[in-house]
């Protein structure tokens, strides 16, 4: 092989020949076998060698292929493993990825109302810390031992049951009648009347007994921030709970310093 | 440990039809061919189909020769899944130039054709390892069409004419020990 057929195989396998050429170059491979050999082993060197092509086999007179044909005819068994093992490890794959795509969902929300309540510190709204509070009462019983009166015994049962109506008229009559357990009869019919929106005697019940020099007269504050958490008015709660927290000694001292951070 | 098992170990789990096995090779070896074929035009259809002929490739030929894998198991897969996808891509470039059209053949004659060109592109590439680098390193460029002008900057030559002769004598070089090749014989072309 000379350099100058070299360099026409070349140019005939880069598509760099003319209409003419190409024609006077497939003549000769009709008539020429040594020309024809040469250019049949550069072009499977060019075409398998060329990562952007492949070699096909074409005209290759081989026993090798028909015993491959044959053991590939007898072969349908292995070749439905094979599908069947490619459908179970797909479906497993998906099955994995979606449990992971659902982790990864699941975090990346957490993740995103993590940063959002950083970013924008979202509070808890006073109607959710109102009722956080009033559903959490720990307040002193209204029943002493061997007490005669009997229908407070009953209110503080509604009260329990959040039957505020019938509750509340037998806490002010006793508030009335009654000297002892002045302040905490103040606190049940304060939150009574905040349960049954009569905001504004509430107030004044509460304010009485801030005003009071009754033991426990600071409860007061507390329970009238409580209430206007329940109006929604986060700026007096607010101002009430600087109050309280402005003396050790005050009811909830250490409360109020978490509950003005929530706000 | 498992990683590196004899290539053997798999052509032979392929061959006793060994399911857990085979899952293991799909789990380890997949996701590979997988990204290759997505990242070269194909689907994931292409890729699940070409990974089966490849598998399919492997224990047909491993059922009438016990051929030995040099490399390791995962490149020889690799390899036979990339070339019937190099296959399968110009397929359809034949198809649309019809510049030597290929018949459409039943498909496991077409198997066992592309089994004989793995064949071949084996003994080309080993064959190509044979040569000096130097010329490994210019038949490269050749093969990929880079231009001779671009060949004369990167291999440092004096000319194009200088380039083409080195194309010339590495190629030669590469003929003469294909041909001697007792491999060859039986994939010549009549």
């Amino acid at each position: 092989m000379n350099l100058k057929d070299d360099i026409l195989i070349e140019h005939f396998l880069r598509n760099e020949l003319s209409k003419k050429e190409i024609t006077d170059f497939l003549d000769r491979l009709k008539t020429d076998s040594k020309f024809k050999e040469h250019f049949l082993i550069e072009k499977q060197l060019f075409q398998t060698l060329n990562e952007d092509k492949w070699s096909f086999i074409e005209n290759v007179d081989s026993k090798e292929i028909i015993t491959y044909k044959n053991i590939y005819d007898k072969s349908d068994a292995l070749k439905q493993i094979l599908k069947q093992e490619n459908t179970n490890y797909q479906k497993n794959l998906k099955k994995k990825n979606t449990s992971k795509l659902i982790y990864f969902v699941a975090a990346s929300i957490v993740a995103i109302l993590f940063v959002i309540s950083s970013v924008f510190n979202v509070k808890e709204t006073p109607q959710n810390l109102y009722a956080s509070y009033i559903n959490n009462l720990d307040l002193p019983s209204l029943i002493t031992r061997g007490a005669t009166n009997n229908d407070l015994a009953k209110a503080q049962q509604y009260f329990e049951d959040k039957n505020y109506k019938e509750a509340l008229p037998i806490f002010k009559e006793a508030l009335i009648n009654q000297t002892k357990q002045k302040a905490t009869l103040y606190i049940y019919t304060g939150i009574s009347q905040t349960e049954l929106h009569k905001y504004t005697k509430a107030e004044k019940t509460l304010n009485h007994l801030i005003n009071s020099d009754l033991l426990g007269s600071s409860k007061g504050y507390w329970y009238k921030m409580l209430l206007y958490l329940k109006m929604n008015d986060v700026e007096k709660a607010k101002s009430i709970l600087t109050k309280i927290t402005s003396d050790k000694s005050n009811y909830n001292y250490e409360e109020a310093q978490k509950m003005l951070q929530k706000l | 440990m498992t990683h590196n098992r004899d290539p053997s170990f798999y052509l032979n789990a392929l061959l006793e039809e060994n399911t857990k096995e085979i899952q293991v090779v799909y789990q380890r070896y997949f996701p590979k061919v997988r990204k290759f074929v997505l990242q070269n035009k194909g689907q994931q259809q292409d890729a699940e189909d070409i990974f089966q002929k490849a598998l399919l490739q492997l224990t047909i030929r491993y059922q009438k020769e016990k051929f030995i894998i040099k490399s390791s198991f995962e490149a020889y897969l690799f390899t036979v899944c990339k070339n019937l996808w190099r296959r399968e891509l110009n397929k359809s470039k034949n198809k649309v130039t019809n510049y030597e059209v290929i018949e459409l053949k039943a498909e496991n004659n077409d198997m066992a054709l592309s089994i004989l060109e793995q064949k071949r592109w084996e003994l080309f590439d080993e064959t190509l390892n044979l040569i000096s680098e130097n010329c490994q390193k210019i038949l490269k460029l050749f093969f990929a069409k880079t231009p001779y002008s671009e060949m004369v900057k990167q291999m440092n030559y004096n000319s194009e004419t200088v380039a083409r002769q080195r194309v010339f004598k590495c190629k030669a070089k590469l003929i003469e020990l294909v041909k001697k090749d007792t491999r060859f014989n039986s994939l010549k072309e009549l």
